[in-house]
């Protein structure tokens, strides 16, 4: 997928989860009240059961704006399509 | 809502009746809807939360016994008691005897702790709650901690004063286990799932009370011996140990992700070059924190220059799994030790308010004066009184310290 295609897919699980309007490069946990570390857990978990990927525990605590997320899953799909 | 520790006297006095919940794991999705039946209900005004390894700290020390406080709602997992040492731990690696004996441990530990709770004089709502999450799942768990769940139920059911709440697995609707989110950050259900139980077990609460008579009150208050007692049992060592480069992630999550103990508050923002330069620095320290129940692996992190005759203390955090263990104390302890060492007078901890790091000012305040609201001294020929006395179990720990080729013991 291309990462346009990710943050289509991913924003409205974002929006509904941290309850925001729109999802795109600008929203992070700096920017966004809603997105603290509760539900911040909750969208990676369910970007998870969207995408059938799993998140490493190690690396979630990183995933803390749009782009470094949309990212990560981008990269997470590749690995499964190439896998 | 603020966790527990939080208030200052003024503010203690001004506030109105709350129920304390105490959780083995992230509770707090519970609030609405439980805050929402009790205040209808008539039983309290506020929620507080104790979380994790708080819960010793909470249960045996005076905050159980404050004058706001009308009782503690407990929700216990007993499977979050193996998560230290198997969250790491490949599926089918577990030692089951080692699990039996760490499931006996908690289930003493919790008996002691519910008993003092009962002792207070407050009202005390005990939920066994089932071990059907992400570690139970993964190390095909579930029948062992079942079994515990129960012996820890028939113990509670013997302390006078308690009333147990039979979870409602059977009126839940929809999806309720959650194991993305247990794997993540230990909140075991869906959000909907929460909102259900904090309305069916408010409405549990509110029945007890309708029914019975109020506790009386044979407390005073303090409760420090037991937990005194309880610390000086834990045998809790910390060990700082200077960063080496596969350490970098671990340096990297512990300066963002704590929210309660930390010197700098959150660090979300935190770019990755000021974490390569923190590693680079020479006196970034990781804290290893061990117990007689568990080893937590790194479970804090210190950056410090020496500016001067003083160690300046720039950042310091700890993890929420290791808080109410005194950690604090032996880490400041093990750099006072340092400093000493190193000839060095004072060490000066640099302070920044932020959302949720009350409780780092509070301890700042009990054991260095305040030379400003962000900066605190502490001479290094008093640290070792000064944390005495600050402490509820003074030198109930050992702390050594390894900087680079130089190691020190310190106590």
């Amino acid at each position: 997928m291309s990462l346009p295609e990710v943050y289509e897919a991913v924003s409205p699980v974002a929006r509904q989860v941290l309850a925001i309007p729109e999802f795109s490069s600008s929203i992070s946990m700096n920017t966004t009240p809603s997105w603290d570390s509760l539900n911040h857990v909750r969208l990676l978990s369910a970007v998870e059961k969207k995408f059938g990927i799993e998140i490493d525990a190690n690396e979630a605590f990183k995933l803390t704006t749009a782009e470094r997320l949309v990212q990560y899953v981008q990269a997470a799909l590749s690995r499964e399509s190439r896998g | 809502m603020r966790i527990s520790g939080c208030y200052t006297p003024l503010e203690l006095s001004q506030l109105g009746p709350q129920v304390q919940v105490v959780s083995s794991f992230t509770s707090v999705l519970i609030e609405p809807s439980l805050r929402r039946v009790l205040l209808c209900g008539d039983v309290a005004d506020n929620l507080g939360f104790t979380q994790y390894g708080s819960i010793a700290e909470y249960a045996l020390g005076p905050a159980s016994a404050a004058p706001h406080i009308v009782g503690t709602l407990l929700l216990i997992r007993v499977e979050d008691w193996l998560r230290p040492e198997l969250k790491a731990a490949e599926a089918g690696s577990v030692d089951h005897s080692w699990v039996r004996q760490r499931l006996l441990s908690g289930v003493e530990e919790t008996i002691s702790q519910v008993t003092a709770l009962a002792s207070r004089g407050k009202r005390v709502w005990f939920v066994p709650c089932p071990s059907s999450g992400w570690i139970a799942g993964k190390h095909k768990l579930g029948t062992l901690c079942r079994t515990y769940t129960n012996l820890l139920t028939a113990r509670v059911e013997s302390i006078p004063g308690v009333n147990i709440l039979k979870w409602p697995g059977d009126l839940l609707q929809g999806e309720v286990d959650d194991s993305g989110t247990d794997r993540l950050g230990q909140i075991p259900y869906t959000k909907d799932a929460f909102d259900q139980l904090g309305g069916i077990i408010g409405a549990g609460m509110s029945r007890t009370l309708l029914r019975e008579t109020p506790p009386s009150q044979n407390s005073d208050g303090t409760a420090s011996p037991e937990l005194a007692a309880y610390l000086a049992g834990l045998k809790v060592h910390v060990e700082l140990t200077s960063v080496s480069p596969g350490d970098r992630n671990q340096v990297d999550r512990l300066l963002r992700v704590p929210a309660s103990f930390t010197l700098t508050g959150e660090r979300n923002d935190l770019a990755d070059a000021e974490v390569d330069a923190l590693m680079d620095s020479g006196t970034c320290m990781l804290i290893d924190v061990s117990d007689r129940l568990a080893s937590y692996g790194p479970s804090g992190v210190v950056h410090f220059t020496v500016d001067g005759d003083a160690i300046a203390v720039k950042s310091m955090s700890l993890s929420c799994a290791v808080l109410g263990k005194q950690v604090e104390y032996a880490a400041v302890s093990a750099l006072a030790g340092l400093a000493d060492e190193r000839g060095l007078s004072k060490l000066v901890f640099e302070y920044t308010p932020a959302g949720r790091n009350q409780p780092t000012r509070a301890f700042l305040q009990s054991i260095a004066s305040e030379q400003s609201e962000r900066v605190y001294v502490l001479p290094v020929q008093s640290a070792k009184s000064r944390l005495r006395a600050a402490a509820a179990a003074a030198d109930a720990w050992t702390a050594t310290c390894q900087q680079n080729s130089t190691e020190g013991a310190v106590r």
